[in-house]
């Protein structure tokens, strides 16, 4: 067992919480299970911290019907 | 059928884009009984675009109550907006996972991430994998919630899909040109259907 998937599975596994599931969305430059074990870490503590926000991403546009879309396009 | 019936709602009100946090109310209104969380990281999408984490903490052994189940649904603000559109819904569509497609298991968290990331030599058809299956498929229920049917079908009466501009209709969806391509293409009404068969 590689030390990143040792600290991912402590993490998961060992402070007082149990595992339910778990799903990733790889980045385009994880090369590696090794890499995404290590990123994985960091990401989930940073979830679990106090500070961390829940935002909501934003629509970016604003909102047409389709009809409108296809006379516009 | 709760994805399946989150897809023909959005595909009902037929605007676009489709507001996560509208995907959320949906989500909520269907699993009452746990927590969801949306969490906005500050860090690069490079490694992780995004994560899902349901968990619920171990019980204390005087209380005879099940704690409540906690979902995280996590993505990197570091990536464009249409990528964090999809990384979330996908992440939050996880929360109707059930078993056996759960990753729950040590064993099951290290095969997810091997084959996620190319590194897995099991590619026996026993079901070993079907957590990574299931999380692929994730991208394309969260594709197919954030990009109307009815859009598609409306654009390609007018013209085929090669005479349309890509980078057009990812500004009106809000999602990456990547997916936008890959719901314009003729492959995507069965996905889709299969996608609505199983959901």
């Amino acid at each position: 067992m590689t030390t990143s998937e040792n600290k991912l599975l402590s993490l998961l596994f060992e402070d007082g919480r149990v595992l339910e599931n778990i799903k990733f969305f790889p980045g385009d430059k994880c090369a590696s299970a090794e890499e995404l074990f290590e990123d994985a870490h960091e990401a989930i503590r940073q979830s679990l911290s106090a500070g961390c926000p829940s935002v909501i991403p934003a629509d970016g546009a604003k909102k047409m019907s389709i009809g409108d879309i296809v006379s516009s396009i | 059928m709760s994805i399946a019936k989150i897809i023909r709602h959005f595909e009902a009100i037929g605007r676009v884009p489709v507001s996560v946090a509208d995907v959320l109310k949906q989500v909520q209104a269907v699993v009452l009984d746990e927590v969801v969380e949306v969490r906005a990281l500050d860090r690069s999408a490079d490694k992780i675009r995004g994560f899902h984490y349901r968990y619920h903490n171990q019980p204390h052994a005087d209380s005879a109550l099940m704690p409540e189940s906690i979902a995280v649904a996590a993505y990197s603000i570091q990536q464009p907006l249409g990528w964090q559109r999809l990384v979330c819904c996908k992440e939050l569509i996880h929360i109707f996972d059930r078993e056996p497609i759960c990753t729950s298991s040590k064993e099951e968290v290290v095969r997810l991430g091997q084959k996620l990331t190319g590194e897995s030599h099991f590619e026996k058809v026993d079901g070993e994998n079907i957590q990574w299956f299931f999380d692929e498929i994730a991208k394309y229920q969260a594709l197919a919630i954030l990009f109307p049917f009815g859009l598609r079908e409306e654009l390609l009466a007018i013209k085929p899909p090669e005479k349309h501009d890509l980078a057009a209709i990812s500004d009106v969806v809000q999602l990456p040109i990547e997916m936008v391509y890959t719901v314009m293409s003729d492959k995507w009404p069965l996905l889709r259907e299969g996608i609505l068969a199983n959901g």
